[in-house]
């Protein structure tokens, strides 16, 4: 469930920067996205935001599952950061794999 | 001062952050530290058993200790071996107060299970000297240190509003980090660092300034409570009060067995549930035992079950919660200290931790690189001011994790029965910290920055080998025992040591031949601009 909620909320947090037409351009070179694919990313990444969330709080509880979501979008963040610098197309697989992965295990 | 609300916070932001950066670096680095406390006392005391005794057996050895040690004690208190926070089974008493004494004496012991004696290791601070060091500040006196940690936080908050008042794009430039552009990266990595652990960096600003709300505005305390040396006592006394203490009966009465006293609360609770075990006045007829529970949410109280000490008999059953304005102050302490957390949360915590001092790192490296270009065109050379400003920077950014590295090292090869070697392990970390200020002086400061970041990263790289050789907890030995306290402490100060050795190669590389072999070593002007950027 952990593992659920961390890769819903690393994945939540790509799709809401690919839905920056700058960040769009920088993960899928020479694709100019059109405003809908970008309203419709933003949509999504809220949408796995608020299931990030909920299962932070299924698997912790409220009170140590808000810490733990505040924690996971720190590291989340800070990782996609990362990989849009050193390895943009990482950060569009992992973005993919991870919520499969977390509901496989 | 400029006009202008944002250059007004930008001149705030750029002064505020110099003034109290080196200290808030220290600061955050060695709390950062604190939550892997236990783990670094571990490390720090290999000789000590692994412990995997029963919870009733514990208490029963626990309290064969106490009677034999204290059997007149006023308070006896016993943790149980049975989480993170407390990896050992550890006693405590306090003895009545004699004469015109305010609180009797006190003792405490760690004791081995097997043999129901007191552990005999190495003498060391621990990460508890180390964590403590973050609002204690080692040397100073403790009023003074509270003062200047409290200044200090103040100064953080006031950095933090004021950047995020100055970051025009905060939400254009959230995801944004540009590589190799001097001035630019810097700027992208602090604002990053800062963004995405804000939340963090707000909640521990303002929870370690209520930590010590009571020192920093006393008036508080003394507008109920009067003025006066003891009413600080009086007032935390009457916090943190339980309910249901008595005075001393002063006729002795025997003790119902703890065993039946735990299965209550086992019962109650369920197993492993139990943190800790509070007798007051033991072997006396108004004896009460109060047991609480592990801290499971960020609200920083245990829920507690008091029972009579004489009778057995449950007499009352307190929730965690007791008052909203407490829990609020509980609930911010709680969050700073995260004993709550498990694994995960644990080294998120020490992740974010790592951000905050990183966000202070690339602060201060930011504030040289903006004006070194300016400083190095100036015909006598950069001025006294921004040279100090260097030299801090580095010994205080690479300086002070060598000298933790050193504070390691000091551990493992002071001798054993050194008296005074947890004062020198402190010492070996000071020591580096003030050394590494220094070494700039006689150095280019770019060649002593490559130079510094090695010796820190091989100080690093080598304490996995010298535990090695000077105990039989090894990494390969704790990889097969699946020994994560000492595995994860070798790996950790490896994956240091390879982040710090990465800085030096990438530095060196941007360094032109002209700065690591200036014709002449105090030729501050060497290293060009285009050097660092």
């Amino acid at each position: 469930m952990i593992l659920l909620a961390s890769a819903l909320v690393y994945s939540g947090c790509t799709a809401l920067c690919l839905a920056m037409n700058r960040h769009f351009q920088q993960v899928l070179p020479g694709r100019k996205p059109q405003a809908s694919i970008l309203l419709i990313l933003r949509i999504l990444g809220w949408f796995l935001l608020a299931l990030g969330t909920a299962s932070c709080a299924y698997a912790q509880g409220y009170a140590v599952g808000s810490v733990l979501l505040f924690g996971l979008l720190s590291a989340a963040l800070f990782l996609l950061i990362l990989l849009l610098t050193y390895a943009p197309r990482a950060a569009l697989v992992l973005a993919l794999v991870g919520p499969v992965a977390g509901l496989m295990l | 001062m400029k006009n202008g609300l944002r250059q007004s916070m930008a001149w705030l932001h750029t002064w505020v952050g110099l003034g109290v950066g080196w200290i808030l670096f220290f600061m955050f680095l060695t709390g950062t530290l604190g939550y892997f406390d236990t783990e670094i006392d571990r490390w720090m005391q290999p000789e000590l058993p692994m412990e995997q005794a029963s919870l009733v057996e514990s208490v029963r050895i626990a309290e064969a200790r106490l009677q034999q040690q204290a059997p007149a004690a006023e308070r006896w208190f016993i943790n149980p071996a049975t989480n993170r926070d407390s990896p050992n089974l550890r006693i405590f008493w306090q003895d009545k107060p004699v004469g015109d004494e305010k609180r009797g004496a006190t003792g405490n012991e760690l004791l081995d299970i097997a043999t129901g004696l007191p552990v005999t290791a190495r003498e060391t601070g621990g990460g508890q000297i180390l964590y403590r060091m973050h609002y204690a500040l080692h040397y100073l006196p403790l009023d003074l240190a509270y003062w200047i940690i409290g200044v200090c936080s103040m100064f953080m908050m006031v950095a933090i509003i004021s950047g995020i008042i100055i970051h025009k794009k905060i939400f254009k430039d959230f995801f944004t980090f540009r590589r190799g552009r001097g001035q630019r990266s810097w700027l992208d990595m602090h604002n990053v660092l800062s963004v995405v652990a804000l939340p963090f960096h707000i909640m521990i600003t303002y929870s370690g300034l209520i930590f010590f709300a009571a020192v920093y505005m006393p008036l508080i305390v003394t507008s109920s409570y009067g003025f006066g040396e003891d009413t600080e006592r009086v007032f935390f006394d009457e916090l943190l009060a339980e309910e249901n203490k008595l005075e001393r009966a002063n006729v002795s009465a025997p003790m119902a067995p703890l065993d039946s006293i735990i299965k209550v609360a086992e019962e109650r609770w369920g197993k492993e549930q139990l943190r800790y075990i509070d007798v007051s006045h033991p072997g006396d007829a108004n004896a009460r035992v109060a047991i609480g529970s592990h801290l499971d949410s960020p609200l920083r109280s245990s829920a507690e079950l008091v029972f009579d000490g004489v009778t057995g008999e449950l007499l009352n059953n307190q929730a965690a919660f007791s008052s909203a304005p407490r829990a609020v102050r509980d609930t911010l302490l709680g969050l700073h200290e995260g004993l709550f957390a498990g694994p995960l949360l644990r080294w998120l915590y020490f992740l974010s931790g790592l951000l905050g001092t990183a966000m202070i790192a690339t602060g201060m490296v930011l504030w040289t690189v903006k004006r070194r270009p300016q400083q190095l065109k100036q015909a006598r050379g950069p001025d006294f001011g921004h040279r100090l400003v260097e030299c801090l920077n580095l010994g205080t950014l690479v300086g002070v994790p060598a000298g933790i590295a050193a504070y390691f090292w000091a551990n493992r090869l002071l001798p054993v029965d050194f008296m005074a070697r947890s004062d020198w392990e402190v010492h070996a970390l000071f020591g580096t910290w003030f050394a590494a200020c220094l070494y700039p002086i006689i150095r280019p400061i770019m060649r002593a920055w490559v130079e510094e970041l090695w010796f820190a990263a091989a100080a690093f790289a080598l304490l996995p080998l010298v535990n090695f050789l000077t105990t039989d907890r090894h990494l390969g030995r704790s990889l097969v025992d699946q020994d994560w306290v000492f595995a994860g402490f070798d790996l950790t100060m490896l994956a240091v040591s390879l982040f710090l050795g990465v800085a030096a190669i990438k530095l060196r590389r941007r360094l032109p031949q002209a700065a690591l072999n200036p014709a002449k070593p105090t030729d501050y002007r060497h290293p060009q601009q285009e050097a660092i950027q």
